[in-house]
């Protein structure tokens, strides 16, 4: 009954009829893509991740037995340690000297600071594979600059890519290369927003360098600390090229991301139903973890 | 910082050589030298593995693996760039698929998402909310974990190896969907009044009157757009199996798992004329890059 009542007030506010194929025009060319590439395969996956499926022939059921194996197999599990070992290592070198980065840059009396911000952000234009392939040499345990330079100091040759610890270093130092700019972006678009005129009262009241970093600066920008953390796990969830070309995953499967796992197992061995419930378990995590970024970080993403 | 800058204003009226203020005067000086310094030694950090593949480069074929390794070659050579050009499928090949399949992806990506993002922001219609939802929880899952079963789907379509796997995909980007929708809802609707007035159709509208008072989307969105793709990799590499078609990412790839390619310096001219598209792209937007990727999180 009140559905009648207010069904042609809607009406009215709504649209104009004549612009209906319009708006068809506009929207049904991103709609039928987005269909069909983004969300099937989002129902597809959950649909696959309950059956056991070669790629040929009919799914056979098998309820939860898939995820059950995910949590229980201990490759699939350390796969897991090893992202977040990874992201988390990248984790920690990017946001101290990303936020030092834009911190140091944030200062109008230094010279050249668009030039270096430049400078900073140029490797997170460089195609991951590139990355990989200068790292590989510079890493070198022989002839490799890096062990090379570090003699100097009176280090010996480091095994760069042949121990898991150090693989997974040199995974980090690649990603860490490549992110720390973009990193830093983020902590020069929070910096920016800080009121002028706290800095000014802090002046007053007698507050030194370092006061005014740890009860104004930091805490002021805090969310960007959590923001950028969240950025930087879902991008260790997206972990592939980098360990694939440097390491193939090894030593002792120690950089074996588990993107690098769900290919093998999945199109590497047509285990498409275990591959499936991985992916769901992924976008289901991380989705949780962008919802929480679209909470605390409207603000930062559109200052920028 | 204003504090030292406060004792610097103070201290000129005091002349004298005595040390104390002679430090005093030298500190804000001191201060700038140090943070400078600091900033050209990450500067040089991270400029230096770029310096160093283009160093490789430029070094005789076979002298890379060399002890001690060198910055500057002995002997610079343009020899690897020329063997980069006369490979079996010469670089030309590869370089050109890259350049089509990005720029397909842009020029697809921007007309869909800016005409998706301006039929949320400036019309009404049924089923307009749910369409908004359903954008933001595809923004909500990195593409790259759907991996396997966007093969499925894109093999069902067969379309395995075909070059529209590539570019279909994401050209219906839920970012840009949503960044032009924020974007054009800033923009007063008198524009589109005034057309409809004057007897505009509703695409014309949209294309000749609206969208250029959006420009930096445009921009800030092609330029991200572009270099995402040109340096994707997970997906080209799944997808594509014949060589003839590879792009750029996994041509390289290719180079490095081959067990007869033993040129390294080959493989670093090969890289590094990947990478100079994008570095010179990046260096000539560069406002609407930054701009563009502190509102994109895809990796």
């Amino acid at each position: 009954m009140g559905n009648v009542l207010r069904l042609p007030l809607r009406r009215k506010r709504v649209y104009y009829p004549y612009h209906r194929s319009a708006i068809l025009q506009f929207v049904l060319p991103f709609l039928v893509l987005y269909v069909v590439f983004r969300l099937w395969p989002v129902v597809y996956a959950i649909a696959l991740s309950f059956h056991e499926w070669q790629g040929l022939g009919d799914w056979n059921f098998v309820g939860f037995r898939n995820y059950v194996r995910f949590f229980t197999d201990t490759y699939a599990v350390s796969t897991v340690v090893n992202t977040l070992i990874m992201g988390g290592g990248e984790l920690l070198i990017t946001i101290p000297f990303g936020f030092a980065l834009a911190y140091l840059l944030a200062d109008r009396k230094l010279p050249a600071r668009g030039l270096f911000r430049t400078l900073y952000f140029i490797p997170r234009v460089v195609a991951l594979p590139v990355g990989a392939i200068v790292f590989t040499l510079m890493l070198h345990h022989d002839v490799g600059v890096v062990n090379y330079i570090l003699s100097f100091f009176g280090i010996g040759n480091i095994p760069w890519l042949r121990t898991p610890g150090f693989a997974r270093l040199s995974v980090i130092m690649v990603r860490s290369w490549i992110g720390l700019g973009f990193v830093m972006i983020y902590f020069t678009a929070g910096l920016e927003g800080i009121p002028e005129d706290l800095y000014e009262s802090a002046d007053i009241d007698g507050a030194n360098g370092l006061q005014k970093l740890f009860y104004i600066t930091i805490p002021m920008i805090r969310r960007v600390f959590v923001f950028v953390g969240i950025i930087g796990t879902v991008g260790a969830f997206q972990l592939f090229p980098v360990p694939f070309m440097m390491t193939q995953g090894g030593p002792s499967r120690a950089t074996t991301p588990i993107m690098m796992y769900m290919l093998t197992r999945g199109i590497g061995h047509n285990q498409y139903g275990f591959a499936s419930a991985m992916a769901v378990l992924l976008v289901l995590f991380l989705g949780i973890l962008a919802l929480v970024q679209f909470r605390i970080g409207g603000r930062e993403r559109t200052i920028g | 910082m204003s504090t030292q800058r406060n004792t610097g204003e103070n201290s000129p009226s005091i002349p004298s050589l005595s040390g104390a203020t002679l430090v005093q005067q030298m500190a804000p000086v001191l201060r700038k030298t140090t943070k400078l310094a600091i900033a050209v030694f990450f500067g040089v950090i991270l400029i230096f593995p770029l310096i160093w593949l283009l160093s490789g480069a430029l070094k005789p074929s076979g002298t890379l693996m060399r002890f001690p390794p060198t910055l500057i070659p002995e002997r610079i050579t343009l020899n690897n760039f020329r063997n980069v050009f006369s490979q079996g499928i010469p670089f030309q090949t590869y370089f050109m698929n890259s350049v089509l399949i990005s720029a397909l992806n842009v020029v697809g990506a921007v007309f869909l998402s800016a005409m998706m993002g301006y039929a949320l922001a400036k019309y009404d219609f049924p089923g307009k909310s749910l369409l908004f939802s359903l954008i933001l929880l595809g923004m909500l899952i990195p593409i790259q974990v759907l991996v396997v079963p966007m093969f499925l789907v894109v093999r069902d379509l067969g379309l395995i190896n075909a070059r529209s796997a590539l570019v279909l995909p994401f050209i219906a980007h839920p970012l840009g969907a949503f960044l032009f929708r924020q974007y054009m809802l800033g923009v007063p609707s008198s524009v589109i009044e005034s057309g409809r007035i004057e007897g505009a159709g509703e695409f014309r509208i949209f294309a000749q009157l609206f969208s250029p008072m959006v420009g930096p989307a445009f921009a800030a969105f092609s330029v991200v757009m572009f270099v995402h793709s040109w340096n994707s990799f997970v997906w080209p590499y799944v997808v594509l199996s014949d060589a003839r078609k590879f792009v750029l990412p996994i041509w390289l790839n290719q180079l490095i798992q081959d067990p007869y390619v033993r040129d390294n310096a080959m493989i670093f001219a090969a890289a590094l004329l990947t990478v100079v598209p994008a570095v010179i792209l990046f260096i000539v937007f560069q406002r609407r890059f930054v701009a563009g990727f502190a509102t994109t999180t895809e990796k």
